[in-house]
């Protein structure tokens, strides 16, 4: 075999061919043995019934069977229906002679001596046989080789299909990204103003006309707009993420206090335990728009799988030229069925995410020349594993 | 009391941003074109000024060139949708002295307007002590 490709190998120079002769007639089959292995291009293992012949072909593995047609328990056509049933897929040849050879062989094999006529004519007999089992191996290796080749192209081409596709379908999302980013902004940008004043005039009014705004809900109301605008604003946010082309700006940063001050953004529920376990003093190369984007949208998704609670651990550690920063929630874990898909564009688990967020990330990271690695997820937790170079 | 110019093709968005500025105590002008805009650079004066990346009859950073030109000393930011690398470092050398991408939180754009109009005062005093300075040195060679 072809370790890399697992095909059958082509035949090699020198190589000998194992055959099973099953031949009922045992001086037939002896002599069989003897004339056929003399060109050099076969060994043979001679056995006298189908039966034997079924044993050996389970635990040997002969390059081909050559059958005498009539045998003792059964004959050739049922011994090949037989070996097929345990899935035997080697060539099998049937020991095809004349009555006339056959007559010459029998004759000889009773009265064998050496280099006279009759062995003259035995030799020719059995070479050319020998040439006959020889050619059907070699046709049965290229046919296998062959098929092989046919199947792993198909593949090849199918994966290739699958790519192109997932590659078009980014490449459309880019584009809507890209379209409604600009669209969105600016009617988005005025509503987040009138938001802002309304907050401000709010903080203006005097206390009898705040109360009658109280009394009637309307700063509530106004809450849940404002709530609704930021949730607007990650969806617009995450999408030009995602259509914007990535050009890494390295810095050195203090990691521990990097992370630390990211976390004082995000602010976490209470029931959320954070531990950072990540050196102090800890100096690191990298981007810092990319990591507070990638950290952040980790923690959140980490924090939000945890929603009764539960601790959020961060650890870090240079491998290499690389560092590696792993997230840890205790969480319920990742389903099976969306475990291949979390970095899918648009795919999402939760009633209000836009899917972009683990694209986003991933693609940021790799754009950086790093990798993120779901490391492990099970009902006790998930752990997300980001490596970037750090130099 | 400081003075703002915005330029932005859209309405709302001048109006809105206007209305955000002038609650700070700013006072704010505001122009829809890029040459409405030059006009009143060049007839006014401003502290600080906003510009949309697009603008109707040019493109927010040929604005930009033009405007640095009058004003260098007038403090410029470019706001935007989509930052492309190109645009900011293009920003940065045609005489930007920040980039913001919209949709831009009202804080944060009123709090790098503040740091940039600081910087500006700063820059003042250091004008301020690089003439005092200069004049020093040459009474002492005078001498």
């Amino acid at each position: 075999m072809d370790p890399e490709l697992g095909f059958p190998l082509p035949i090699t120079t020198g190589e000998k061919f194992q055959v099973l002769f099953v031949i009922s007639s045992k001086p037939l089959g002896e002599l069989s043995k003897t004339y056929l292995e003399r060109p050099g291009l076969l060994n043979v293992t001679v056995c006298t019934s189908g039966a034997m012949a079924q044993d050996l072909v389970r635990n040997t593995p002969y390059d081909v069977i050559l059958s005498d047609y009539d045998l003792d328990d059964m004959d050739a056509i049922t011994l090949h229906l037989k070996l097929q049933q345990f899935d035997q897929k080697k060539p099998f040849l049937l020991f095809n002679i004349t009555d006339r050879d056959r007559e010459i062989l029998e004759t000889f094999s009773q009265n064998p001596v050496p280099n006279s006529p009759a062995e003259h004519d035995v030799c020719i007999i059995f070479n050319e046989q020998a040439q006959k089992i020889a050619q059907s191996v070699e046709l049965f290796r290229t046919r296998n080789r062959l098929e092989l080749y046919t199947r792993h192209l198909e593949e090849l081409v199918e994966e290739r299909t699958r790519q192109l596709q997932v590659a078009q379908r980014f490449a459309v999302i880019g584009e809507l990204a890209t379209m409604i980013g600009h669209d969105m902004r600016n009617p988005l940008q005025v509503i987040t103003n009138m938001q802002y004043l309304l907050e401000m005039r709010m903080q203006k009014m005097s206390k009898e006309e705040l109360e009658i705004l109280h009394r009637n809900g309307i700063p509530e109301i106004f809450d849940r707009i404002g709530t609704e605008i930021q949730y607007l604003n990650k969806i617009i946010s995450d999408l030009q993420d995602y259509a914007r082309e990535v050009n890494p700006e390295k810095s050195r940063i203090n990691l521990k206090t990097f992370i630390e001050d990211l976390i004082l953004k995000i602010s976490p529920p209470p029931s959320v335990l954070v531990k950072i376990e990540i050196q102090s003093g800890m100096i690191v190369l990298v981007d810092p728009v990319l990591l507070s984007r990638v950290m952040e949208n980790l923690m959140i998704n980490a924090i939000q799988a945890m929603d009764t609670g539960g601790t959020l651990t961060l650890t870090s550690h240079i491998a290499e030229d690389d560092i590696i920063i792993s997230i840890r929630d205790t969480g319920p874990g990742i389903s099976a069925e969306a475990q291949s898909r979390i970095f899918d564009p648009l795919f999402t688990t939760k009633p209000k995410g836009t899917g972009l967020g683990l694209s986003v990330t991933k693609r940021l990271i790799e754009a950086h020349g790093g990798k993120i690695t779901l490391v492990e997820t099970s009902p006790a937790g998930t752990t997300f594993e980001v490596s970037l170079p750090a130099s | 009391m400081k003075r703002i110019l915005i330029v932005d093709d859209d309405t709302a968005i001048l109006d809105s941003t206007k209305q955000i500025l002038e609650f700070e105590g700013y006072e704010v002008e505001i122009a829809a074109t890029a040459g409405e805009g030059l006009a009143k650079i060049e007839n006014e004066f401003f502290n600080l000024a906003l510009f949309d990346i697009k603008l109707p009859d040019m493109e927010g950073t040929e604005l930009l060139e033009k405007a640095h030109k009058l004003r260098p000393g007038m403090k410029k930011i470019m706001v935007t949708g989509y930052a492309s690398l190109e645009n900011s470092v293009f920003s940065l050398n045609a005489g930007a002295d920040a980039y913001i991408m919209k949709p831009v939180n009202p804080r944060d754009l009123l709090e790098k307007i503040k740091e940039k109009l600081d910087e500006q005062e700063k820059d003042h005093i250091v004008d301020g002590d690089k003439v005092a300075e200069f004049l020093e040195e040459r009474l002492l060679s005078i001498r």
